[in-house]
């Protein structure tokens, strides 16, 4: 999955990346919009910058997001 | 989702219900907690003072020790224990009016607001720049960002995503209204500095003149610390200054910007680089009592093909844009290769361009559509004639003589997508290419170089070679050290870097002040709640997103003049008009449904208001079907819907956009105003069956009253005595 | 009409507004909103001196209510046990169509909760076998609530009184 600056994201699980810090935990079920993807290389391991819906901006794991149809 | 809920909020509902059941029965205690409801309440609607705190619990006080029944005393026990356990939840509603659960409707922030990683109030800086304040506008951005000028020019501007009025048409132009009142600003020489707090004599060390390190030094000054940065290049600025080009970014706008930290007493150190100009232990020695790294992501990832390391035609784009920010305007070469498909890509591409380069070409392992670089700077490339070669992977540098000659590059198709959903781009067989080129410039991605650091020997590294922090307070594992910005997140953005700078300024401070760190993330602070600009329901739908003016093609390729030419007065105050403030409408919908579902009417299509499925919005249609009750208006939990009689006119008006205007009928006996005849004629229509001739009296409810009154008083002559 | 009938004994009325009074203060009302109102008449001269007169004005509580049929939400509903005409709170959303429906201008606007009150002949008082707050404080005894066969026939029965009282007179 490559993300895209202005997808509708889903945080759908928690990641068991180290990254993943505690208070994200409310974030799951959120859902937000990309907004600074990895800008360099799509790197699947690459922290990617979402802004969650009433929620503020964060930097995620991409295995804890997936992509929302619209 | 649950239903949010507030310390604050609910302590007021609970006192409320208590009154209602009768708890309070003896006037006295009734007295006091219909006060303490009234402070609870205005402390929800960021109405409150300090002192209310300690009005709450002076009465709360009473109702415990001389409350009449021992439920009466119970309740101000419970109120008081409420307040003493969520004094911060108190105290942020009070000072900062933000209420980060959503459960305090007038104290929500807006999408935007939230979205800014720095948390800048934006619907009220807008509005200032709307207004022509522009110094006030950037008052209310530095409290959160100390580089508006910086932002308002180069920003990714995650609020512009999330942006409500991208649901109706296209955001806000958030990021160039900045832009333009610090300009503004600057220009007037009215961009100035608050005033610090008094030295409070504690040293900080801060690694790094970047954002992130430089929001850091700036809201540690104001805080009364002594700041030092240190800084192993000769300029400040960070990837500001060194990565980002000077036709995107002036180096003007980042000196004045960092000229306004300076003048807040923070001392920089150039050409310092820790661990080979000071060491650690001399740092210690010098007496800093806490160290904050920002020394970003300045090491680059290797091709990992033959010939990389042979040439010194293949320079990466991070040492090229470092190069040429220093002050080297040599071409890199007639041909170069660009390798990547992100914004460091397009910058060394635009950057070598510029310089004189004859054919800039940007090779690619993906299609367009999967460039990550972001789409309008891939635009202005294309139109400055940037080649692009996409699904296109280097395999060799060619050379001879010690320079390089070609790239030898092999075709790809994208794989169907694997089982997480990527598309992976596969070599096609026998496909092998050279491109003739002279200067090969990788652009693949950056790492942090740690090296120095070695001495902070508890601090952790994580997996992606970043170092590893609490993304809430900053701190690294090594006691007295944070740090921020790219080193920590890996390769991101200025404000990312920013919004760390200025968390690691409240946690160091924290540090010092002996307070626990934050669990949770900080929500960010309102600034204001500005009036509303009034704006007929048309010109608000039908205002466009401004359009920022561009340099002419021509000059850009061969000048690192700006390309964004940056708006005019005019165009800020209808851009301004656009914004449809969601720091007062929090888009519960309420409005909506009440009109559709229990009016009947359907008066209202404002389908913005869903993130998930937006639906059509149609400002106008409002005036067409809108009988102007007043229901909407009524239950509109924060005075966005406002329904006012003015000028002879009933007018309906959401954010000061007008969506309904009916003229105003008057009482016959009184003057009285009655309501327009639209909303009359609705109310006949539904008693027609029943009232067939009541139809055109225009009489007030009190004149109604007074008049039924009088029929029913049989005044005799007096009865004989 | 509502099965209850609510006589006002205008003879006897001296003004006072306890009624008033009474009927704000079980509702909780804030300024404004007078389910229930005193109309003072005059003074005006009569015959050979000034006089005074009052109405009181509860709801009528309609038989043909056109509160009922204003309001698009069915917030405003006629009881059918009683016929007394109530607003459901939870249901109002203040369009204020009954305020503006209503000849007698009965449905009162409570500015505090954004939703209209009216005079409810105090329905929950009546289910205890109480009586309606209004008449419950008046000190002269010049409301009289129940059914219609009830209420003493006071108009009568003052005439009578009168006529004893002139030939009382002639004697």
């Amino acid at each position: 999955m490559t993300f895209r600056n202005g997808q509708k994201v889903e945080i759908y699980q928690k990641s068991a990346d180290e990254s993943w810090e505690s208070y994200m935990d409310e974030f799951v079920g959120l859902h937000g919009i990309i907004t600074d993807p990895d800008a360099v290389k799509n790197d699947p391991d690459a922290l990617v910058e979402v802004s969650l819906d009433e929620k503020g901006t964060h930097r995620f794991p991409q295995d804890c997001l997936r992509i929302l149809e619209d | 989702m649950t239903d949010p809920t507030c310390k604050v909020n609910d302590l007021g509902i609970w006192l409320k219900k208590q009154m209602d059941e009768g708890k309070f029965e003896t006037p006295r205690s009734r007295q006091q907690a219909t006060e303490i409801s009234g402070f609870l309440s205005e402390v929800c609607q960021g109405l409150a003072e300090e002192d209310h705190i300690t009005a709450i619990m002076k009465r709360a006080d009473f109702l415990a020790s001389a409350g009449e029944t021992a439920e009466i005393r119970g309740a101000g026990k419970k109120i008081i224990s409420d307040v003493e356990e969520n004094l911060e939840i108190f105290l942020g509603h009070i000072q900062t009016h933000t209420c980060p659960s959503g459960a305090c409707p007038m104290l929500t922030p807006a999408p935007c607001q939230m979205a800014c990683p720095a948390g800048i109030d934006i619907p009220s800086y807008l509005t200032l720049v709307g207004q022509g304040r522009y110094e006030e506008a950037i008052d209310v951005i530095r409290k959160d960002n100390p580089f508006p000028w910086v932002c308002g020019l180069v920003c990714t501007h995650p609020c512009e995503f999330m942006c409500v009025r991208a649901r109706m048409d296209a955001p806000v132009a958030i990021m160039d209204m900045k832009g333009l009142a610090a300009e503004k600003a600057m220009s007037a020489r009215q961009y100035k500095n608050p005033e610090p707090k008094p030295d409070n004599g504690h040293k900080i060390c801060i690694i790094g003149a970047g954002p992130g390190g430089m929001t850091a030094a700036y809201y540690l000054a104001l805080r009364g610390y002594r700041v030092t940065v240190i800084e192993a290049l000769p300029v400040s600025g960070g990837m500001m200054m060194v990565g980002i080009p000077r036709y995107r970014l002036p180096r003007e706008v980042i000196d004045r910007e960092v000229a306004m930290i300076q003048d807040l007493g923070v001392e920089f150190r150039f050409n310092t680089r820790v661990g080979k100009d000071i060491t650690v232990a001399a740092l210690e020695q010098e007496g800093f009592e806490a160290y904050l790294l920002a020394i970003g992501a300045h090491g680059s990832y290797k091709l990992m093909i033959p010939g990389e390391d042979d040439f010194p035609q293949v320079i990466t784009a991070v040492d090229f844009l470092l190069r040429v920010a220093l002050g080297d305007h040599r071409p890199p070469g007639r041909r170069v290769a660009v390798i990547g498909g992100g914004n460091v890509a397009i910058d060394a591409a635009r950057t070598s361009l510029r310089l004189g380069s004859e054919e800039v070409t940007i090779l690619y392992r993906r299609t367009h559509d999967q460039m990550p670089a972001h789409h309008m700077e891939v635009v202005e490339a294309e139109e400055e004639g940037i080649q692009f070669s996409f699904l296109t992977i280097p395999k060799k540098i060619h050379g001879e003589d010690g320079r390089v000659t070609a790239i030898e590059c092999v075709r790809a198709e994208l794989s169907e997508p694997d089982a997480s959903g990527r598309r992976r781009p596969v070599p096609v067989e026998g496909s092998n290419y050279e491109l003739a080129v002279d200067t090969v410039i990788p652009a693949i991605g950056q790492e942090v170089n740690g090296s120095g650091l070695e001495r902070f020997e508890d601090m952790r590294w994580t997996r992606r070679n970043t170092i590893q922090a609490n993304t809430l307070s900053m701190e690294t594992h090594q006691a007295r050290v944070f740090a921020v910005g790219d080193a920590v997140t890996g390769p991101a953005t200025v404000v990312e870097a920013i919004a760390g700078g200025k968390k690691a300024a409240h946690a160091i401070h924290r540090y010092f002040e002996g307070f626990p760190q934050p669990k949770f993330p900080r929500a960010p602070t309102r600034r204001g709640r500005m009036a509303f600009f009034q704006v007929p329901a048309a010109l608000k739908a039908d205002l466009k997103r401004v359009e920022m003016p561009l340099l002419g093609n021509e000059r850009r390729r061969i000048t690192f003049q700006q390309v964004r030419l940056g708006l005019d007065d005019t165009q800020a105050r209808n851009e301004a008009r656009r914004c449809l403030r969601c720091d007062v409408c929090i888009r519960c919908g309420r409005c909506v449904e009440i009109c559709r579902d229990k009016m009947g009417i359907n008066a209202l299509e404002l389908g913005y208001m869903d993130f998930d499925h937006p639906g059509k919005t149609d400002l106008k249609i409002t005036a067409e079907r809108c009988i102007a009750c007043g229901a909407c208006a009524t239950n509109c939990p924060t005075g966005a819907m406002q329904m006012t009689d003015q000028g002879g006119m009933r007018v309906l008006s959401l954010c000061g956009t007008e969506l309904n205007r009916l003229k105003l009928e008057y009482c016959e006996k009184c003057g009285a105003v009655i309501g327009p005849a639209r909303y009359h004629d609705y109310i006949m229509r539904r008693i027609r069956e029943i009232s067939p001739k009541l139809a055109g009296k225009r009489v007030c409810l009190d004149c109604a009253r007074q008049e039924t009154g009088r029929r029913h008083v049989e005044m005799a002559p007096p009865e004989k005595e | 009409m509502s099965k209850y009938y609510l006589f006002h004994d205008q003879k006897k009325c001296i003004g006072c507004q306890a009624c008033v009074v009474a009927c704000k203060s079980r509702q909780n009302l804030p300024k404004g909103p007078f389910p229930s109102l005193l109309i003072t008449i005059g003074p005006q001269w009569v015959g050979t001196r000034p006089q005074m007169a009052f109405a009181f004005m509860p709801c009528f509580q309609c038989e043909n209510p056109w509160c009922v049929a204003a309001c698009p939400t069915g917030a405003m509903q006629r009881r059918p046990e009683d016929g007394i005409i109530i607003v459901d709170p939870n249901v109002c959303v203040g369009c204020k169509t009954c305020m503006s429906a209503c000849p007698w201008g009965s449905p009162q606007w409570n500015p505090e909760t954004g939703k209209v009150v009216k005079c409810d002949s105090c329905y929950d008082r009546l289910e205890q076998g109480l009586q309606p707050a209004c008449v419950t404080v008046c000190p002269t005894a010049c409301l009289y609530f129940g059914t219609p066969d009830e209420i003493p026939e006071v108009r009568r029965e003052r005439y009578a009184r009168a006529m004893i009282h002139d030939g009382e007179q002639e004697n």
